[in-house]
């Protein structure tokens, strides 16, 4: 059998899109007796890396398998702990309420009529709770897990906390230990070839990396995809008017509120909203928000306001960011992943997503020879699941009914709503949302604006939204969660309505959850070896 | 809430399905949403043949609340586990399976890449599947008593049509639904463009809120009344009729029940052969263009052998194409009135299953129809193109050249350009999960789909594997050797032989302890009459 020759990728940026995408194609293309691709990745010594405590989404695990990267293991080496869902904290009314979108949601067969029992009810029941066994499991505070490993009958399905620095070196060690060629070097020049390809990279110390496929995962700085091709950005912050975090970490040695809690928390505050993720040795939070509203000292005040007055001796940092996707992440021999390619706030988790993602489709599409029908799928697939995530993350904010500051009455605005989303939101004021909802994401009214991706003939389509990420269920969560519908149910079932039921399945899985699942602290103590921290008294009960 | 009126005109398997389907998902835990009636006439032939189905039935059935064993009693149901291609590559004798199940390596599925850098010694869907060579076995799909064989095989039925729809139209007047035996002479308009009233030959004037038509090509109200357009799709599928035949066992039982569908390639077109309890159902679909009626019917009975001399054949004329919008005003066609695909892949009852359950889904509470229509015509569009592509793809692979109808199919103009794109990019890079998501590939041209009218949908149609997803296109396009040359320039001549999948291997080597031949399971389970084998011949039997 005549081998043909590997493709020589290089990563250029080592945080953890760069080691994710290296160790993922490493795994993928190689193996079973082939090497389809000879990869390197060069980091810069002087760039300092971003770290904060990251949310993730289920599909991790499939990278994690992929990579051959053991669970337990895994959670050891990144402070990891369980995620089973995001609560949403004050996002209709500022008055405290709040909504979980659980992982996991049971459907009733052969159809799942949960959603229109729920819009029949009186509502006295959030709606997930009522399908769904994990918003109750995680206000208990309980693992997704037993102690022995095991899982419920009816499993949970979860996805990480993590500390993302130390899930890119741990990628790191597993990457170079199975032929991942790794240099510490600045790259200071990029040899381009006649053909507009990428030729090589120069580094300080003198070397000169030569490549048929470049990965540019150099973050917002894109050296390659922008500063040398110069593909342009298109920016979404029309759409989503958060620009700034204020991060800060809450050490569990200073201040354990006696319990890790199995969620993200996601609390709306005046002029966007804050981060909550619990790891193993601390807290670490992120005031998301928008700088043309909020000031950073502002923002600064009210994240440690919000954390309490313990919180006066830790640092904060500044982080900022740009809301928007490369028009083509992928042109000739250069593929833009991560921050380089596209940012979304991360209401939803999606930051490591997206690089995941792009590291899954580039294994699908990796080059033989001809790179160009690749990189248009590449884009066009990309382009499609950044629009679904922004349109998503859009509706969180657009269904909200708080008028207590400028920035919640701003993001209400009609001009503040994108196109495809109020015409969905106008269907489905007519008829619920459903399945067949997101197999072709056209609805009537919406406009025919092109996707901005393509100087390839034919790529004159809007985004087409197959619920690749989220499908209807994952769309009840937050447009129920949020009260959708309310004046229309009035009219359609009239006001005196029933109580919502829970289906029988959760109400079974919730009387046996409290004595087969342990807390989640105590899961990550005896499993993993979590350290046992006193209990700060005072206010914990946020 | 006051409940909606529908009519359902039409009594055929898409009437009484529509009619059964949307009675039990509409109306539940006592609420009443749609108070249904369908409307048949005495005078129209029904038409029945032998009718194969794909697994989404099973949805239909489970929803109407018909138990599985009820179904094969009363419809002279048999399993279906796959469908047989045979001779379709070449006249040679030589087939291929397209079967339900399919294993899928994980974390990443490997499989179609493995049986590509493989020599192709075995055939791709057996190295995936365990289904091939249990229907080769003519082995069924469950067990006597209670499963304990692993994941369930997935099937489908084959079924007397014309005893479906008399089982459905039991069932739902049993749970409400009016039924009138009668002839529609008269529809009434309302000054909004809706239908208001149908009067009848005995006297009735049936008003509703919503009709649905389903009085086959006929097409009653969405044709001859509301004057909407028929989108003829005749220039990439050239059949436009069969020729059918029953071969009932009294008279020649081959000693088996094939828990599959055959579809064998002829001269001008090819036959299915679909086994029910009683009979065997053979339909020779082929093109009035190639050959006449008579050759026709010749060669479907050279097929069938001796035996087949004396049994009585009837020619059903069909048309390829869709109504360019299905539901308009408050009339939405179902069945033959809203299109028709031929039945290579037996979509023929699933486009019916489809519209009645997108109907279910986009049932109007309100009294506004019109964006519910927007999305219905819109899917209902783009299944029905993700269907015709399918069905090309099965034809144009060909290397048949016995004949102008086989060298006819492959020519660039019986190709949709879309598929013509699809096939371009699958050359560069074989199929993947994530083409199905939005099937859009270099080239694909821009053509909107032809069911516009409300502003903005002006995009070509979507195949977002609603059906045929990357594990049937690998099923259909491997069996068709695609890809040959590529891979000796990618992976070379002399390539290792090729693997089957070890799940597939060892449910293999307990099938024939675990699993029943197909007959014997219909015989104990549903009380199949035995027949004694046919005599020794040449005929069928062997085939």
């Amino acid at each position: 059998m005549s081998t043909p020759q590997p493709k020589r990728v290089l990563v250029v940026g080592g945080g953890s899109a760069g080691w994710m995408t290296a160790a993922y194609l490493n795994a993928a293309l190689n193996g079973n007796g082939r090497k389809r691709a000879d990869i390197s990745l060069v980091e810069s010594p002087d760039v300092p890396r971003v770290g904060v405590g990251e949310a993730t989404i289920p599909n991790i695990n499939h990278i994690l398998r992929v990579i051959g990267i053991d669970e337990v293991e895994f959670m050891k080496r990144v402070d990891g702990t369980f995620k089973q869902s995001i609560r949403y904290v004050n996002w209709l009314h500022n008055n405290g309420d709040y909504y979980h979108h659980p992982f996991s949601r049971f459907r009733p067969s052969p159809i799942d009529f949960s959603a229109r029992n729920w819009l029949m009810s009186d509502r006295s029941i959030p709606f997930t709770e009522t399908v769904s066994a994990q918003p109750i499991i995680c206000e208990l505070g309980l693992s997704p897990k037993m102690l022995d490993g095991g899982t419920p009958e009816a499993p949970l399905t979860y996805a990480f906390h993590m500390n993302a620095l130390k899930f890119a070196d741990y990628l790191t060690e597993l990457a170079t230990a199975k032929g991942v060629a790794h240099y510490v070097d600045h790259v200071v020049d990029v040899e381009m070839s006649d053909n507009g390809n990428i030729e090589a990279v120069r580094t300080k110390e003198g070397l000169r990396l030569e490549a048929d496929l470049f990965i540019d995962c150099t973050g917002f700085a894109a050296i390659l995809i922008e500063k040398k091709l110069g593909v342009e950005w298109v920016d979404c912050s029309q759409w989503l008017l958060c620009d700034r975090a204020i991060t800060m970490h809450v050490p569990y040695d200073k201040h354990y509120p006696g319990f890790v809690r199995p969620y993200t928390t996601a609390t709306a505050l005046s002029a966007g909203w804050v981060w909550d993720i619990p790891l193993q040795d601390k807290r670490s939070l992120g005031y998301v928000h928008s700088s043309a509203f909020l000031g950073d000292a502002d923002a600064e005040r009210e994240l440690r306001l919000f954390e309490g007055p313990h919180a006066d001796e830790f640092d904060a940092r500044t982080v900022n960011f740009k809301v928007g996707h490369r028009t083509k992440a992928w042109v000739k021999n250069c593929v833009a992943i991560g921050l380089a390619g596209g940012f979304i706030e991360p209401l939803e988790s999606t930051g490591l997503y997206l690089s995941d993602l792009a590291a899954v489709i580039l294994t699908e599409h990796f080059p033989r020879d001809d790179m160009a029908p690749m990189a248009w799928r590449f884009n066009r697939t990309m382009a499609n699941r950044f629009y679904e995530i922004l349109d998503f993350i859009n509706m969180h904010y657009c269904l909200s009914r708080r008028t207590d500051t400028e920035f919640w009455r701003e993001i209400q605005k009609p001009e503040r709503v994108n196109d495809r989303l109020k015409a969905k939101l106008e269907f489905w004021k007519i008829k619920p949302p459903s399945i067949s909802d997101f197999e072709d994401q056209r609805f009537p009214g919406q406009p025919d604006s092109r996707l901005p991706s393509g100087d390839l003939p034919g790529d004159h389509r809007s985004p087409v939204d197959t619920a690749g990420l989220w499908n209807h269920e994952s769309y009840e969560a937050i447009l129920y969660g949020m009260d959708f519908l309310a004046t229309e149910c009035d009219e359609w079932f009239g006001k005196n309505r029933p109580k919502p039921r829970m289906l029988k399945r959760i109400i079974e899985s919730l009387t046996i959850a409290p004595h087969s699942l342990p807390s989640h602290a105590e899961w990550l103590q005896r499993v993993l070896g979590m350290r046992h921290y006193p209990t700060t008294t005072g206010r914990n009960k946020r | 809430m006051t409940p909606k009126k529908i009519v359902v005109v039409g009594g055929g398997s898409s009437g009484w399905m529509a009619a059964a389907y949307l009675n039990a998902a509409l109306n539940r835990r006592g609420q009443r949403v749609a108070e249904i009636s369908l409307v048949e006439s005495p005078d129209v032939p029904r038409i029945g043949v032998g009718e194969a189905t794909v697994p989404s039935i099973n949805h239909i059935l489970s929803v109407i609340g018909i138990d599985e064993r009820d179904f094969l009693k009363r419809v002279d149901g048999t399993f279906k586990q796959a469908i047989k291609y045979k001779n379709w590559l070449q006249n040679d004798g030589s087939s291929y399976y397209h079967p339900f199940n399919r294993f899928r390596s994980s974390p990443i599925d490997r499989t179609g890449l493995q049986w590509l850098m493989s020599d192709r010694s075995v055939p791709f869907a057996h190295t995936v599947s365990a289904q091939p060579a249990l229907c080769e076995a003519n082995l069924a799909p469950q067990m006597p008593g209670q499963w304990d064989f692993g994941p369930p095989l997935n099937y489908a039925y084959h079924m007397n049509a014309l005893q479906f729809a008399d089982l459905l139209c039991e069932v739902s007047t049993a749970s409400g639904v009016r039924h009138y035996v009668d002839h529609v002479t008269d529809i009434e308009m309302a000054d909004n463009g809706r239908i208001a009233a149908l009067s009848t030959r005995d006297g009735l004037r049936l008003q509703a809120d919503l009709f649905i038509d389903c009085t086959g090509f006929a097409a009653l109200l969405i044709e001859k009344t509301l004057g909407v357009e028929w989108v003829d799709c005749s220039q990439w599928l050239l059949c436009d009729r069969a020729v059918t035949m029953h071969v009932p066992y009294e008279d020649h039982y081959p000693g088996y029940v094939r828990p599959y569908t055959t579809a064998t390639a002829l001269e001008a077109g090819w036959v299915w052969e679909i086994p029910l309890q009683s009979k065997r159902s053979l339909g020779y679909v082929h093109s009035s263009k190639f050959i006449s009626d008579e050759q026709a019917e010749a060669e479907l009975r050279r097929f069938e052998g001796a035996h087949a001399a004396d049994l009585e054949t009837r020619i059903v004329p069909f048309k390829v194409g869709h109504r360019a919008k299905s539901w308009v005003g408050n009339c939405i066609a179902i069945g033959l009135s809203g299109g028709f695909i031929e039945p290579l892949e037996s979509t023929g009852l699933y486009l019916s299953d489809l519209a009645t359950v997108m109907l279910a889904e986009h049932f109007p509470y309100g009294n506004n129809f019109e964006p519910l229509a927007f999305r219905f015509n819109r899917i209902m569009a783009n299944r029905f193109y993700e269907i015709l592509d399918f069905i090309n793809l099965h034809y144009c692979l060909s290397r048949r050249d016995d004949n102008d109808f086989w060298r006819e199919v492959r020519k660039p103009e019986r190709i949709t350009d879309r598929l013509q794109a699809k096939l371009e990019f699958w050359r560069t890079k074989p199929p993947s999960p994530t083409d199905f998501e939005d099937q859009f590939f270099p080239g694909t041209p821009d053509t909107p789909l032809p069911s516009g009218g409300l502003a903005g949908d002006h995009r070509g149609p979507i195949d977002a594997a609603g059906i045929f997803g990357v594990e049937s296109h690998e099923a259909i396009m491997y069996g068709m050797d695609f890809l040959r040359d590529e891979c000796t320039d990618w992976y070379g001549v002399d390539r290792p032989p090729t693997q089957i999948a070890r799940v597939v291997a060892d449910r293999l080597q307990l099938a024939p302890q675990k699993l029943p031949p197909h007959e014997l399971w219909l015989q104990r389970a549903i009380g199949m009459p035995v027949y004694g084998n046919a005599p020794a011949n040449p005929g069928r039997g062997t085939r």
